[in-house]
């Protein structure tokens, strides 16, 4: 179990760690990378340490002083992280898959709706026009903000608008084989899962390793450990949610 | 003049970025030492919520290199470093706000107090004129 504050108190002991958090996490959501981020909290450290003020005193108000240094966010939406993002929808037909089978062990059908098989169509159509995109054309797509965040707000909706309005159903297969492929689907995509989490992971790190640990060996061992429990939830959360909702059914249905 | 003397903000605003340039072309220093030099200076030590936005405007425009350097027995610092862009912008902005200052200081300077009724008296220089002070 990790102390409340342990990373704020390792990164900058002069600092309030209240105060700290918060600076953390206003930088946190706009999505500056972590060793900016580290490094930011590193000058108030040094600031405040030296001049004996508290970090309230110096700086002012914490997300205040956060947003007044402009850094400059990741970019989003580059044509790898897009991508990534999009392998997430396996898992959720794994789900999908799982789920209704479950509904149909009854009469033994699995009823595929035609709003799924509309998604399945437009999700490969995406995912090839994406792979077949110029890296210069994506980024100059979602060079802004705003435009990446309605990029992919607008592809997310696309693919569950035809679930949604799309009920009806298309064809039936036995309620078991599409209850195993569901299955296979889950635990085949768990390492995918968290390869993309993992790979995904930007550990808020020190500009200078700490005394205590002069070649930063302690530190990346503690971010590793972290960043694979991360990615360990993330992996395991689509078949634990599907397992519940099944179980759910099956007790409940 | 003391380091705690409060100028209005108005003037500290416009002339921050320039004191700073001139304090980093002495060569590589930090955040904290620039704000005492400012203190030392005369013109009050700066908040760091105002100090490091700056710099990092400065970083922004290629005006400073930075280089993290380990503290002595304390926090590593983040040394700043004028690029020849930042010495460019301070040899354009100096004479500038030399200038400007020689305006506003030539506009305040105290003059002799001159009675309005003898227009003649308008005329008369300020400064005694050297062969009739010697009579």
């Amino acid at each position: 179990m990790t102390e409340k504050y342990s990373l704020e108190r390792e990164l900058a002991p002069h600092v309030d760690p209240h105060w700290a958090e918060w600076f953390l996490v206003t930088l946190r959501l706009q999505e500056v990378p972590g060793d900016r981020i580290g490094a930011a909290l590193a000058e108030v450290e040094a600031h405040v340490a030296e001049s004996g003020e508290t970090a309230e005193e110096a700086f002012g108000e914490p997300v205040a002083y956060a947003r007044s240094l402009r850094l400059k966010a990741d970019p989003i939406g580059t044509k790898g992280q897009l991508l990534r993002n999009l392998l997430v929808v396996p898992s959720l037909l794994g789900l999908d898959l799982v789920v209704e089978s479950v509904q149909g062990l009854s009469d033994e059908v699995f009823p595929v709706r035609t709003g799924l098989l509309v998604t399945l169509g437009l999700y490969c159509l995406i995912l090839v026009t994406l792979a077949a995109a110029s890296r210069a054309l994506v980024a100059s797509l979602v060079r802004r903000r705003g435009a990446a965040v309605a990029v992919y707000v607008a592809a997310v909706a696309l693919l569950v608008v035809p679930v949604v309005l799309w009920r009806g159903t298309a064809f039936t297969l036995p309620a078991w084989p599409a209850l195993l492929a569901g299955v296979v689907l889950l635990v085949a995509m768990i390492p995918v899962n968290y390869r993309l989490m993992a790979g995904n992971a930007d550990p808020v790190t020190p500009p200078l390793p700490s005394p205590d640990d002069p070649d930063g060996s302690v530190a990346a061992a503690r971010a590793a450990r972290s960043n694979r429990r991360t990615a360990w939830a993330f992996a395991l959360m689509f078949p634990v949610v599907t397992a519940v909702l099944a179980g759910l059914w099956l007790l409940l249905g | 003049m003391k380091s705690d003397t409060a100028w209005p903000s108005e003037w500290l605003r416009g002339v921050t970025e320039l004191c700073v340039l001139k304090i980093m072309s002495a060569g590589p220093t930090y955040g904290y030492a620039i704000a005492s030099a400012l203190g030392d200076a005369g013109l009050g030590t700066p908040k760091g919520g105002t100090l490091y936005p700056l710099l990092g405007r400065f970083e922004e425009a290629g005006w400073v290199t930075t280089e993290w350097r380990a503290g002595d027995g304390g926090p590593g610092r983040k040394f700043y470093s004028l690029t020849s862009a930042g010495r460019a912008a301070l040899d354009e902005q100096l004479p500038q706000w030399q200038a400007f200052t020689a305006a506003v200081g030539s506009l305040l300077s105290p003059v002799t107090p001159v009675a309005p009724s003898t227009p003649a008296a308008l005329t008369t220089p300020t400064t005694p004129h050297p062969e009739r002070a010697l009579s």
